[in-house]
């Protein structure tokens, strides 16, 4: 068996009636890698995130995961294969609490009966589990809030949260610091990056590509659907495909791609 | 307690019972029209078991319960992938057959020189058990409400458990649940089971409570007034559709304040809430605030 957190796409395929909205794209992931995934507006990060987390069938191709075929099963059998992730557009249970949202990642595969009752002692690991998660993150004082009460980085973090309480060994980050303020932003990378990216292979999807040299030490990059450049961060910002992909033209090299 | 109140306490305890079936369904997000097919299912299913058959009222109940929760999860089977309006047309469609099956469906037999059992359109009569063991209205109604606190019990254990958060969660967003690693289309499954099982408890206790059913009783209006329960009463808290049912039976309809118009006004309720408060009164925001103000600050 492979070791934790291998991940194989070959030829993978996503056709929406007319539109094509990943091509033939081929990705490799070794155990405990981080790789930044970017590509402008629509070129199909989200939908290889949902592909591999089983959101829908591929229409072509093969996603293995530590060795096993993945492709096509359904999203809530990914995750008990320990494959987690955040959402570009927050998902979040916004009528539970902070801690209920957290706890919901740890229901993960338990027999319904068992959803019943739980003992003293398991509800104490799991209360010890889910505040360390929300620790992580800088939201343990806000616990006992509704999840829609949190400001959107606060949001943002809780999903991270979530994310990780599932123990993934693979885990895919979409846009974890969209739509905030760069103090915030640095915030998030650490907190990516001290409680994250240890022991796991990562995925991130941004358009803050400071954010992304930062933790990831391979960039692959999308353009319509399909992949056009792959390596180090450097080599890749430097080639000419990326760049025309990014900005049209040479001249206005802003080191942030265009966000919506 | 005089026979009128005895009357409408009871009912608030029967129609609970139904208005819980249609708020464990809303709490996974489906919108049912058709909770009544299960309370149909256990008025007749116990009504020819204690008339018929001659069982004592205590294995009619589990009965209807087992009826109720087979036919709750058979009917989940092909109706569980459905979204939104089409899973309630389906329920809609579904109850109606039950109804109409109950029209021609006739099954009689002699017991103790009458013939009884159920004769179609003309109903089912003479569902005798509580009067012929002696038990009194008021100790029937007790009978009733220990039931529901029964019922009432095995919601608070779900709701403290975690199976009340796997059920609302499918509710608030299936895809996201799915991806927590729970397998919806199996609670989906669980959740009408045991919805079909309250309903027909509720079912079978109407039937021997008023001795009398026909077909026409388990119409779609209270299929309606079923889920209006918990939408008023809120779906923050099981004792939302209760709070529900006591406006409509014990308000509305018994003071006779609004005798005529009681339609009218419970119809307006129901648009004015979903208006104001869309989750009903106990909603979970409520439900929430009460919670952190009974428990001692840590």
């Amino acid at each position: 068996m492979a070791s934790p957190g291998t991940l194989r796409i070959e030829g993978l395929t996503k056709r929406f009636q007319a539109l094509t909205a990943l091509e033939d794209v081929d990705l490799a992931l070794e155990s405990g890698e981080a790789l930044g995934l970017i590509g402008p507006n629509g070129s199909g990060k989200t939908t290889l995130f949902n592909l591999i987390s089983g959101v829908y069938p591929p229409s072509a191709g093969r996603i293995s995961f530590n060795g096993n075929d993945i492709t096509g099963d359904p999203a809530h059998r990914i995750s008990r294969r320990s494959i987690g992730r955040t959402f570009q557009n927050l998902r979040l249970f916004p009528r539970m609490t902070v801690y209920e949202n957290v706890r919901a990642a740890r229901h993960a595969g338990a027999p319904a009966l068992s959803q019943l009752w739980v003992g003293r002692a398991a509800r104490r690991v799991e209360r010890d589990a889910v505040m360390d998660r929300l620790a992580e993150v800088g939201l343990a004082d806000r616990a006992e809030d509704l999840a829609a009460e949190l400001p959107l980085a606060g949001q943002r973090r809780l999903e991270l949260a979530r994310a990780l309480a599932a123990k993934p060994t693979l885990l895919l980050l979409d846009e974890p610091a969209g739509g905030m303020t760069p103090a915030e932003t640095d915030h998030m990378a650490e907190i990516i990056a001290t409680h994250a990216m240890p022991g796991r292979s990562v995925i991130v999807v941004e358009h803050k590509l400071d954010m992304l040299s930062r933790l990831c030490n391979r960039l692959c990059v999308l353009n319509f659907g399909r992949k056009i450049a792959e390596g180090t961060a450097d080599a890749v910002l430097r080639n000419p495909d990326v760049l025309e992909a990014y900005l049209g033209t040479e001249d206005e090299q802003d080191r942030h791609a265009p966000v919506d | 307690m005089d026979d009128f109140t005895i009357s409408v306490i009871s009912n608030i305890g029967l129609f609970s019972f139904v208005a819980l079936s249609a708020y464990l369904l809303l709490l996974t997000g489906e919108i049912s029209f058709g909770q009544q097919a299960y309370f149909a299912l256990g008025a007749y299913g116990a009504g020819i078991a204690t008339v018929m058959w001659g069982w004592p009222l205590a294995i009619a109940v589990v009965w209807a319960v087992a009826i109720g929760m087979a036919a709750g999860a058979l009917v989940a089977l092909p109706t569980v992938r459905l979204r939104g309006l089409y899973y309630s047309i389906a329920t809609l469609a579904f109850a109606e057959m039950v109804r109409n099956a109950f029209l021609i469906f006739r099954y009689r037999r002699e017991v103790d020189g009458f013939e009884v059992g159920p004769a179609g359109a003309e109903g089912f009569r003479d569902i005798r058990y509580i009067y012929e063991t002696g038990i009194s209205s008021f100790e029937y109604m007790l009978l009733i409400y220990a039931l529901l606190a029964g019922v009432m019990l095995l919601f608070l254990l779900m709701e403290t458990a975690r199976l009340g958060a796997v059920f609302r969660m499918i509710g608030d967003d299936p895809v996201l649940a799915e991806m927590q690693g729970i397998d919806v289309t199996r609670y989906k499954v669980l959740a009408a089971a045991i919805a079909g099982g309250i309903a027909a408890l509720g079912g079978c206790l109407y039937a021997h409570m008023v001795t009398y059913v026909e077909p026409a009783i388990f119409n779609v209006m209270l299929g309606v007034h079923a889920l209006a329960y918990g939408l008023i009463g809120g779906l923050g808290t099981a004792f939302g559709p209760i709070l529900g049912v006591i406006i409509d039976i014990g308000v509305l309809e018994s003071t006779r304040a609004f005798s005529g118009y009681r339609m009218i006004v419970f119809g307006g309720l129901v648009a004015v809430i979903l208006i104001v408060r869309p989750r009903g009164l106990l909603d979970e925001t409520l439900v929430h605030r009460v919670r952190l103000w009974l428990r001692p600050a840590r």
